[in-house]
């Protein structure tokens, strides 16, 4: 007769007693693990529409750009051909996307600012997929089209529609002032509500000639092949002779904090796991404490036999860890039946993202994964197990003449 | 051989003292039956737990073969106690959880000894104390009598060197009392395995051979039967 037997025999001496003890661990798994998977949900939405959208895996700028930048200093630009020719020579680069982000002001009867970026429509399918978001009209037919395509967030804000014309006033690079009049020829609609609120773009090489930029552009945004380290990569970038010096290479990481600071929340929402399924341990402890008064006549009887101190902790101890086991392993379970549909269909955060300049979408998919989900099951046996040592020490404690005593 | 040499244990209860033994000395040679008598208070459980290694005496020696037992530390106690001694209860305090073959193997489980040897020391003295038949049943299915024979069996099991019996037959009726009298003087004569048990019924202290009754935590007689 193993311990492990009498153990697992005596979790069902109060079987609502230890049912009440496992649904405690199988919700706190079960929450955690649901809890990992949107975090980690919204971890891999932010990168993908960090990267689709707004830097590439690896950014190119003119190194003084950034500190200018609220001043559009058009001057300081990246030169794009020769930089196009040096990149093309690179292993590991999937799609390389110039850009000008443009300043601009909507003449009309009263002046609105919004910011227009001129791209290059066919890479732009590449590497944002832009057709896909396209709910509207058409892309640009050709690269001299003086045509622009907007979001309808910002369609219904300017008061426009498609097929409207507009005109639009920038400062060029030289500081003069252009003006230029658009026919609106698509209507896009992104799943992020920053995207929404600020997207606009013209052909690439109507930009360049509309702020009178030749051949710069103030961005290159690179997207790598999977697999591909873009840390090395962008050291790699670095050491051409064309972009050595007076360029800023980053990666995406590099440049925004907001996913940083995410990654850190990760570490802290371990803690906050922890402290989680310490809460929920306090049932099996307290059961434990129980059980362990209840059966202080069985504690002395035991004592009488012989058994150490130590068996006598391990008993117990075995009996909650069998319900942690077993409560953990429902909870793992639970989390990702109630985690699927979750991932597929997602959670409409649209709402509550309207106003926030987070690059998070409106809808976040949960994603459930392996690795997530056997750290979450580890982690509830590692903390219950843990909490449950403290009241089965008690038993070993407790004299088998105090134990016999006890009615 | 058990020594036992002006044993003294004083409970202390709040602000009163109870004088539980009073400089209790006494021989116990291999094979004896002893009954320990007295009324309720009389001291009698006191002796048994601390001769049982369960409880401390103030001050006195008790030498178990020649060996002084109020000097182990818990683990010796503890292993003295899986080794050496058998004990039985007044409420038998078998583990409900397990069958009566698991009650009695449990005591053996705890010494090292092999699977094979358990499972047939086992199903032997269960049937010497008349349980053939009843092994697979839990404590909850047995009846009082059969549950004592259960915890006689777990005592013996070990072939220990002592068993101590604090009033084995007080929770059972008259009839099953005599029978579990009739079946440890039996075990006793077979194996002569020592018995210590305490009593306060007179039909129970018949079946002893030899009867020291105690009074107010002090030996008031010892008769050899």
């Amino acid at each position: 007769m193993s311990l492990l037997t009498m153990a697992y025999r005596n979790i069902f001496r109060n079987k609502r007693r230890s049912l009440l003890s496992g649904i405690a661990i199988l919700i706190a798994t079960m929450s955690i693990l649901l809890l990992f998977g949107l975090i980690d949900g919204m971890k891999d939405d932010m990168k993908k529409n960090l990267i689709d959208f707004y830097l590439g895996n690896i950014r190119i700028r003119n190194a003084q750009y950034t500190a200018y930048e609220h001043l559009n200093p058009l001057m300081l630009g990246v030169p794009l051909s020769s930089s196009m020719n040096a990149l093309a020579g690179i292993e590991g680069i999937d799609t390389i996307a110039p850009r000008i982000k443009l300043p601009a002001g909507l003449i009309r009867d009263t002046e609105t600012g919004l910011l227009i970026q001129a791209v290059d429509f066919e890479v732009e399918k590449k590497f944002q997929h832009i057709d896909v978001y396209l709910k509207e009209g058409r892309l640009p037919e050709s690269p001299d089209a003086r045509e622009i395509v907007l979001t309808k967030w910002l369609l219904n804000k300017l008061n426009v529609n498609l097929n409207d014309k507009i005109t639009l006033l920038i400062q060029t690079k030289t500081g003069g002032t252009n003006a230029m009049t658009f026919r609106i020829c698509g209507v896009l609609e992104y799943p992020v509500a920053m995207l929404n609120s600020s997207s606009a773009y013209i052909p690439l090489r109507v930009g360049q000639y509309f702020a009178r930029m030749d051949d710069l552009v103030t961005e290159i945004l690179i997207k790598t092949k999977p697999a591909v380290d873009e840390k090395l990569m962008a050291q790699t970038i670095k050491m051409l002779p064309e972009l050595q010096r007076d360029y800023e290479i980053k990666t995406w990481k590099e440049i925004n904090e907001i996913y940083s600071f995410f990654e850190m929340a990760q570490g802290i929402y371990i803690v906050i796991a922890i402290v989680f399924f310490i809460l929920a341990s306090t049932v099996i402890i307290n059961t434990t404490l129980m059980v362990v008064f209840e059966r202080m006549k069985e504690i002395g009887t035991l004592g009488a036999l012989g058994m150490e101190g130590g068996e006598i902790t391990k008993l117990f101890f075995l009996e909650a860890l069998i319900i942690a086991c077993v409560a953990a392993f429902l909870g793992a379970i639970a989390g990702n039946i109630v985690g699927i549909p979750l991932a597929i269909y997602g959670i409409d955060f649209s709402g509550a993202m309207q106003g926030i300049s987070m690059e998070v979408s409106g809808v976040v998919r949960l994603k459930l994964s392996l690795v997530n989900t056997v750290l979450v099951f580890c982690y509830s046996i590692i903390v219950s197990a843990c909490a449950v040592l403290i009241p089965s020490r008690q038993a070993a404690h407790i004299k088998p003449i105090q134990a016999l005593r006890s009615t | 051989m058990i020594t036992i040499d002006a044993l003294v244990k004083t409970y202390r209860e709040g602000e009163s003292e109870v004088h539980a033994l009073r400089g209790v000395s006494l021989e116990i040679k291999p094979g004896e039956f002893t009954a320990i008598a007295g009324p309720s208070g009389s001291g009698k459980t006191t002796l048994l737990n601390i001769i049982g290694l369960l409880d401390d005496a103030d001050s006195g020696k008790i030498l178990i073969d020649g060996r002084d037992i109020q000097t182990f530390s818990g683990k010796e106690r503890a292993r003295f106690r899986r080794e050496k001694l058998g004990f039985v209860f007044q409420t038998f305090n078998l583990i409900p959880v397990l069958t009566a073959y698991e009650n009695v193997a449990l005591a053996l489980n705890l010494l090292q000894i092999s699977a094979k040897e358990i499972e047939s020391r086992t199903i032997a003295i269960l049937h010497e104390v008349g349980l053939k038949g009843a092994e697979n049943r839990l404590p909850s299915k047995l009846s009082g009598g059969q549950q004592q024979r259960v915890a006689i069996a777990r005592a013996l099991v070990k072939r220990p060197l002592l068993v101590l019996a604090d009033e084995p037959t007080a929770n059972l009726d008259s009839v099953t009392g005599e029978e579990i009298m009739k079946l440890m003087l039996e075990l006793n004569k077979k194996h002569g395995t020592t018995f210590i048990f305490s009593t306060h019924d007179p039909m129970v202290m018949l079946y002893a051979t030899r009867l020291i009754k105690l009074h107010d935590g002090l030996i008031v007689s010892d008769e050899r039967r």
